[in-house]
């Protein structure tokens, strides 16, 4: 696939070079954000943090009322998708979160502890990304067919008419 | 005047058919059953305005009252079917003589239009008379004469498919003829209303069970109720074009309006429906109507036989109508068999116009079509649009009453059925189209020119009205329900 | 005044009937040799037109008639019995009218240089049929323009002429008209249970009639397993259809979901679904348009599962989202349809390197796919972070998870390969045949989607005041976000530079991927075969026994009904018919006598 394969040069190496340099940079940049601002306040946090969260979620004086549109409030009981045993529920959450958004962030906020680990968007997304290549070249195998699979370039003539009827 | 006018329905064309004999010169003729039809057509008009405001009108043949005598007997359905009857015929006849020329040499037309008016006077008799004995006089005059117009189609073929309507319809009419024979010799009376008072002591007998079923075969088989259709396809398909447009919206629905007179006015619907349970025949029969119709449409090749099977899909609907014993089920019924009317019938014109300039009624040789002419194709494209039920289609209008039967009834699936056979009308409607729109013209298409006016305005009459009738309601769902409640005794 | 004639007119016919005047005006016919969709050739000059200047207008027309609505404007009409409201707008409808109009002018403008009337004709008529849709009060109405968006539409497929494309635009067709047929359905089942008509919030209580409802959304809007009519015929359609396909029918279907299923929450997992398993697919599909598609399907669930969450934030969020979706996902089929017209080919197999013949084009290809991706100061940005928030908000952990997931997908397919193998990776061996630079009306039409794609990121204020909810002080810029997603795309783009170099990304193939259409393509039909032959091939073996009548009886389907010796579709001989009336007559007796037994 790169190009060493074909003997043709894409975009000229040191171009190619240039824009990994600038990609690399931007990634580091971006996770020293993260490890630099947000961690110390991760690592003091750690301890407490936990407990704190749960008690902001026994309290349902917290729970954010314009959350819900008032009519179909019944119909979305959080059945399994969030269990009540993750301590992470964020409903008390929401309020903190909207002063943080005011403020224009002095710590990291978000929903669930584990986005507050450092970097932790930034490994997700490339364990992520790269499940999603291996398990679509393992996919391959099932589903690929030769590219006249279905034959639908053929002429139509009397088949088709059975081909409606089926369809 | 309005007393006499249901004996000048059925006379005027009787006395009109021979002199048409006389005139001979083809253009002449043409003009004269032209008129015809036009003066049937108001009598059938001024007749419906009347049962509508004052009731029925009932007239004694020769003066010889009923029982005794012969009586014509005309109500609200009896006139709605006389103005289909004569509406289509007013407007197909002009349109004669262009698709004519193709089919019968010129100095035989004269017998063309004589046919066709005899066959109108078998029609109109049919739908006006009152007795069951002229019933079957009237069923005969309209075969005879259909006989020979599907002979006058091109080719020998036509000469088989008429034989073989002919066999079928002499076996359609001796049914009839021995359930009247039967009734006969229960009751001692033709006359019809009398016949059904005088059959209530004998319900019970195995004889009335006999005569009621020779009825139901025998019109089945005249209207082409699945599976006594098989004479149907070949007529259309070999018929000249007119004769296939006239027939498939005039012939099936006076047959299908015979069955449901046999069934509500002379046995009555307690005994039909409440002891013998016709239903459990006529119901499947219809479903299956509706889907083997429709699939075996879009295996066809030909159009015109392609229209046929959609034609006996169509009967399914209306079958189905009537299957369902109610008010709503019956106007459904009935409001099809005048929708349906326009519409094939506007669609068989669409193919005369196109067999016309192609000379070919292959579906493939119409290819490109819509290049050479736009207005054919819009035409077949709206009326085939009406027999999928497109909503603002006369179509739509039929299926949303019997929809709308079917859920009344309580029995839902068999609402989705019919929704389930219209998608089935998509597959062969669009089939046409794709083939008319999309594919590169044929060397046959390329050399054709667009069809004379003479011949697309009364395509378009019919067409459009397809649309005036799916849009404005009020005329059609008003008098068929009239109609039907007439029919069932209600009014 | 202006008022009173805008509200006397339903929005979306301007377009619908306008349409029809196209044919009317007189224009220069299509390319006699019919290639390229009907594109006028490419090194002609061409001139606007009278049909050109009428398809501008349409649009622009529309969408002034439409604002002169006020909020709360409907109108009421009753035919046979039923009361109808052809018209209703509100602020949910107003946005998706919104869009669809700027769509709509967008896909004008990159058609202007088609000379297939029939092609302009049916693109403008089924965007008003989608525009009507999203302003219908009844579910008559609905169904009546949701029939409409499948008839017109499928001519865009058909306009390719070829054999392929008239066999996926019956597919297409089929299924569509099957998704309206459930809908009238429905709305049966719920006129008989509720005697309204009124198109409201519908809910899944275990009704009927609802549930149907639901499906025939459910297919419009390429529910997982309902899906790939959307990946058969998007990329089948003309250069130009796919742009105008691409905006409306599952747009449409989104905003009945927001309007009748709001806050379902089964709707939570069929979008997550609908975001992740789209992405697998395309990764190894090699038709770059096909990819799109998959993508677009993983775009719908993102709004799906706004609207399963169905918080005013993530309506909100399912809103902006079509919106902003609608501008880059038309922006990149216009960059693949620019590709195609001038390579004859989006395979990814056998493009590469067309930034040297194509830059402006690369350089728009590259807008949109930082706007689906959601890099920071593009619009995908702006509206994605609404779902994701509205679904963290609510609870939903897993669902998150799956999301953020399918955006790193997102990039993949969307982000990366789409721009990566058609205009970078290797030089085609197509490029000394590539003339230039896209025609000049295609680059004006990509030019304006890239500039809302980025003016919605940058300023998204005027959005947010669009919504069908009031946004309050939510913004989508805060350090946490800004950082968080940046993190989540490169460290994605990390990914494929690692995999890259691994070689383990998977090469470009020419092949098809088979997909849930495979059941209705080849499994049904191969069945059905299997089936008729192995009974064929027993009624050969006890033919003796049985005799003819059961074996033209178990003769094979199709044979069956096609016109040929001993089959239905000839007519039999009077003999058998004879023999049929008899059959009936049995029959009725049998029927009789059973009933007189029962009775």
């Amino acid at each position: 696939m790169s190009e060493h394969e074909h003997g043709l040069p894409s975009v000229d190496a040191r171009g190619v070079k240039r824009v990994l340099w600038i990609f690399y940079a931007a990634l580091a940049v971006f996770i020293a954000i993260d490890v630099v601002w947000f961690g110390p306040d991760w690592l003091s946090n750690l301890g407490q943090d936990t407990h704190h969260v749960e008690s902001a979620y026994a309290d349902p004086a917290h729970a954010d009322p314009a959350h819900a549109a008032p009519d179909t409030e019944e119909h979305w009981p959080n059945a399994e998708d969030s269990p009540q045993d993750q301590p992470q529920h964020p409903v008390g959450h929401t309020a903190e979160t909207r002063t943080d958004q005011a403020s224009f962030g002095g710590h990291k906020h978000g929903h669930y502890a584990f986005e507050k680990v450092p970097a932790f968007h930034a490994l997700y997304g490339f364990a992520g990304f790269v499940f999603l290549v291996l398990a679509a070249r393992v996919l391959r195998l099932f589903v690929m067919k030769d590219e006249d699979y279905y034959g639908d370039d053929a002429p139509l003539d009397a088949e088709q008419h059975a081909e409606d009827g089926h369809a | 005047m309005n007393a006499h006018l249901p004996a000048l329905q059925v006379v005027l064309p009787l006395l009109a058919a021979p002199v048409c004999v006389l005139l001979r010169n083809r253009r002449v003729v043409g003009v004269w059953a032209t008129l015809i039809a036009w003066a049937s057509l108001a009598i059938a008009i001024t007749m419906l305005v009347h049962t509508m405001e004052h009731g029925t009108i009932s007239y004694a043949l020769g003066g010889w009252e009923s029982p005794l005598g012969i009586e014509l007997r005309v109500d609200v359905a009896n006139a709605f079917l006389a103005t289909i009857v004569t509406g289509i015929a007013s407007i197909v006849l002009p349109y004669g003589p262009g698709s004519a020329t193709l089919a019968i040499p010129q100095d035989r037309q004269y017998l063309f239009y004589t046919a066709f008016l005899l066959c109108m006077t078998g029609l109109l008799g049919m739908s006006v008379t009152g007795d069951a004995f002229n019933v079957f006089v009237f069923v005969e005059i309209t075969s005879l004469s259909s006989y020979t117009l599907i002979a006058l189609g091109k080719g020998r073929r036509a000469l088989t498919a008429a034989f073989s309507y002919l066999v079928m319809g002499t076996i359609g009419g001796t049914f009839i003829l021995l359930a009247i024979g039967l009734c006969y010799q229960m009751t001692g009376t033709l006359n019809m209303a009398d016949m059904a008072l005088r059959l209530q002591p004998v319900m019970g007998t195995r004889t009335v069970l006999v005569a009621f079923g020779f009825f139901v075969v025998g019109a089945s088989i005249k209207l082409a109720l699945f599976p006594l259709h098989q004479w149907m396809p070949n007529a259309y398909t070999h018929a000249p074009s007119v004769v296939s447009a006239f027939l498939s919206a005039t012939a099936t629905k006076v047959s299908y309006f015979v069955l449901v007179r046999v069934v509500f006015t002379i046995f009555g619907a307690a005994y039909v429906f409440g002891t013998v349970h016709f239903e459990w025949l006529l119901m499947p029969l219809s479903i299956a109507a509706m889907f083997v119709g429709s699939i075996a449409a879009m295996y066809q090749t030909h159009i015109k036989r392609l229209l046929a099977y959609s034609s006996m899909a169509q009967i399914g609907y209306m079958t189905l109508g009537l299957s369902m014993n109610s008010v709503e089920g019956l106007t459904g019924g009935l409001v099809h068999l005048f929708n349906h009317g326009l519409m094939k019938g506007g669609l068989f014109l669409v193919v005369a116009n196109i067999t016309f300039r192609l000379n070919s009624s292959k579906i493939q040789d119409m290819a490109g079509l819509a290049r050479k002419m736009p207005w054919t194709t819009l035409a077949f494209a709206v009326g085939g649009l009406s027999l999928i039920g497109v909503p603002g289609t006369a179509g739509f209008i039929s299926k949303w009453y019997l929809v709308q039967a079917a859920l009344m009834k309580g029995q839902i699936w068999l609402a989705l059925l019919i929704l389930m056979s219209s998608l089935l009308a998509v597959g062969y409607v669009w089939k046409v189209i794709e083939v008319m729109l999309l594919k590169p013209p044929t060397k046959r298409v390329e050399n054709t020119t667009p069809a004379p006016l003479r011949m697309i305005w009364p395509v378009w009459v019919m067409i459009g009205s397809t649309v005036v009738f799916g849009l404005w309601t009020t005329w059609t769902g008003t008098v068929a329900e009239v109609a039907a409640e007439t029919l069932m005794g209600l009014r | 005044m202006l008022e009173n004639i805008a509200a006397s007119l339903p929005p979306g016919l301007i377009l619908l009937f306008g349409a029809l005047l196209l044919p009317l005006l007189p224009g220069e016919s299509p390319p006699a040799d019919g290639s390229a969709d009907g594109i006028w050739p490419l090194s002609g000059k061409s001139k606007m037109g009278m049909r050109g200047v009428l398809m501008l207008l349409l649009p622009i027309l529309g969408l002034i008639q439409m604002w002169l609505l006020p909020l709360g404007h409907s109108s009421d009409v009753e035919l046979f019995g039923y009361a109808l409201q052809p018209v209703r707008v509100d602020r949910l409808s107003r946005i998706f009218g919104t869009i669809f109009h700027i769509a709509a002018l967008i896909s004008v403008i990159y058609s202007l240089r088609v000379r297939d009337t029939l092609q302009n004709l049916s693109g403008l008529a089924y965007a008003g049929a989608a525009i009507g849709a999203v302003f219908a009060g009844d579910l008559i109405t609905l169904f009546v323009y949701w029939e409409l968006t499948a008839l017109t539409s499928v001519f865009l497929i058909w306009a390719r002429r070829t054999n392929r494309a008239a066999r996926v635009g019956m597919r297409y067709l089929i299924v569509q008209v099957l998704s309206g047929v459930l809908l009238l359905a429905g709305t049966l089942f719920h006129y008989a249970d509720t005697g309204s008509l009124a198109f409201d919030l519908l809910s899944l209580d275990g009704s009927i009639g609802h549930l149907l409802i639901f499906l025939a959304f459910g297919i419009k809007a390429a529910f997982p397993m309902l899906h790939s009519w959307l990946e058969d015929s998007y990329p089948e359609a003309t250069i130009t259809g796919t742009v105008w396909m691409s905006a409306f029918t599952t747009k449409m279907a989104i905003y009945a979901l927001a309007r009748g299923f709001a806050g379902t929450e089964i709707l939570i997992p069929i979008g997550a679904a609908m975001t992740a398993f789209p992405v697998f697919y395309a990764v190894i599909e090699n038709d770059l348009r096909r990819v799109l598609s998959y993508s677009l399907n993983n775009q719908l669930g993102f709004m799906v599962v706004g609207v399963g969450v169905g918080t005013e934030l993530a309506i909100n969020g399912a809103a902006a989202h079509a919106f902003a979706h609608i501008l880059y996902k038309g922006l990149l089929f216009m960059t693949m349809g620019a590709v195609l017209l001038r390579a004859g080919t989006v395979k990814g197999s056998d493009l590469g390197g067309l930034w040297r013949k194509m830059p402006w084009t690369t350089a728009f290809c590259v807008i949109g796919a930082m706007a689906i991706s959601a890099f920071p100061l593009f619009s995908g940005f702006v509206t994605k972070s609404m779902i994701l928030t509205a679904a963290a908000d609510e609870g939903y952990t897993w669902t998150f998870l799956i999301l953020l997931f399918a955006s790193a997908g997102v990039l993949d397919h969307s982000g990366i390969k789409i721009p990566y193998f058609a205009f970078f990776a290797h030089d085609s061996k197509l490029l000394p045949k590539i003339s230039g630079e896209a025609p000049r009306n295609m680059l004006v039409a990509m030019a304006i989607a890239a500039f809302l794609c980025i003016a919605i990121g940058v300023f998204p204020a005027p959005l947010y005041a669009l919504l069908p909810y009031d946004v309050g002080d939510y913004s989508a810029y805060d350090l946490t976000h800004v950082v968080t997603q940046t993190q989540l795309l490169l460290g994605s783009a990390a990914a494929f530079v690692f995999l890259q170099k691994k070689g383990w990304y998977p090469a470009e193939l020419r092949s098809t991927v088979l997909d849930v259409d495979w059941v209705y393509r080849k499994l049904l039909p191969g069945g059905l075969k299997a089936t008729y032959n192995a009974i064929d091939k027993g009624a050969e073996r006890t033919k003796a026994a049985v005799g003819r009548a059961v074996l033209a009886s178990v003769n094979r389907f199709g044979q069956f009904f096609r016109p040929g010796d001993r089959s239905f579709g000839e007519p039999w001989p009077s003999g058998e018919t004879a023999m049929w009336a008899a059959v009936v007559l049995v029959a009725y007796l049998v029927v009789s006598i059973v009933s007189s037994q029962v009775g």
